[in-house]
């Protein structure tokens, strides 16, 4: 029996489509990656310009209300995302609260309960680049 | 034409290669150029040092005197009085090795006060009075 190879156009339409097949997915997989190359370092470098610090917070114990000073002593503008009391969110800020450089805010928090004398307090700060700065106060007799 | 063909598909290969590397590395250098700046930044944050050594009361109000004893100049940004705040100060420097005193007009500070004074870098002195 005779065998016979294919026509010279079906070759160079299979040839060409393996191409363009292999072009895509190398191409796709080269820019997915670095795209989350580039996302991780682009995000990170903002990451570390962001810096906030309680300049001040006084808790009394068996008092509710505390008032948080707050200032942004990074490089970058910060947009407060969430304030976690103890681990339970208290303030949804959901993003409307914007520091710039060297900007002081103070806010007032109603705590769930009053603390007791000398008990430790987590105040966690969420910010919307993904920082978190945690800072523990303890409540004045 | 078959010979071009491969010709420009090296290019577009060149040119691909070039490009995603030029992202990476911009990318790259964007992110050691921060990380250069916040260690900068953290290394004049613990460089900083203040220190609230005397405070006196006046007819005029309260003076607090504070001595820089860092190696770093400081931005005294705010004062606060009982947890309060009371001052807040845009430009105020001290060079490192000098005292510097802050007037708070009409305010006259009593034995067992609370000030506190804030810097630009985050970095705080406090001191209760004891004797006025």
């Amino acid at each position: 029996m005779k065998s016979r190879a294919i026509s010279p156009i079906i070759s160079d339409i299979l040839l060409a489509v393996i191409l363009v097949s292999m072009f895509t997915i190398i191409y796709s997989a080269s820019t997915s990656i670095t795209g989350n190359i580039s996302t991780y370092f682009w995000g990170n470098s903002e990451k570390l310009l962001e810096d906030l610090t309680i300049e001040e917070a006084f808790i009394k114990a068996g008092n509710r209300t505390v008032t948080l000073y707050i200032r942004n002593v990074g490089q970058i503008t910060t947009i407060i995302e969430n304030i976690y009391w103890n681990n339970t969110k208290m303030e949804d800020l959901n993003g409307k609260l914007t520091l710039k450089v060297g900007e002081l805010t103070a806010i007032k928090i109603k705590l769930p309960s009053a603390p007791g004398p000398y008990t430790p307090q987590t105040v966690t700060i969420t910010t919307k680049l993904g920082n978190r700065y945690v800072e523990v106060l303890v409540s004045n007799p | 034409m078959r010979g071009s063909s491969t010709a420009l598909g090296a290019m577009l290969f060149i040119i691909i290669s070039t490009t995603i590397l030029m992202m990476v590395l911009t990318s790259m250098m964007n992110y050691q150029q921060n990380l250069k700046t916040y260690m900068k930044r953290m290394s004049r944050k613990l460089e900083e040092k203040i220190e609230i050594i005397r405070v006196n009361v006046t007819d005029k109000g309260t003076e607090i005197y504070i001595l820089n004893s860092g190696s770093t100049v400081t931005n005294i940004r705010a004062i606060y009085l009982n947890h309060i705040l009371i001052k807040e100060l845009e430009e105020y420097y001290i060079p490192p090795g000098s005292i510097r005193k802050i007037v708070l007009n009409n305010i006259k500070v009593k034995r067992g006060d609370y000030i506190k004074i804030a810097t630009n870098m985050g970095n705080t002195a406090a001191t209760i009075i004891e004797d006025i």
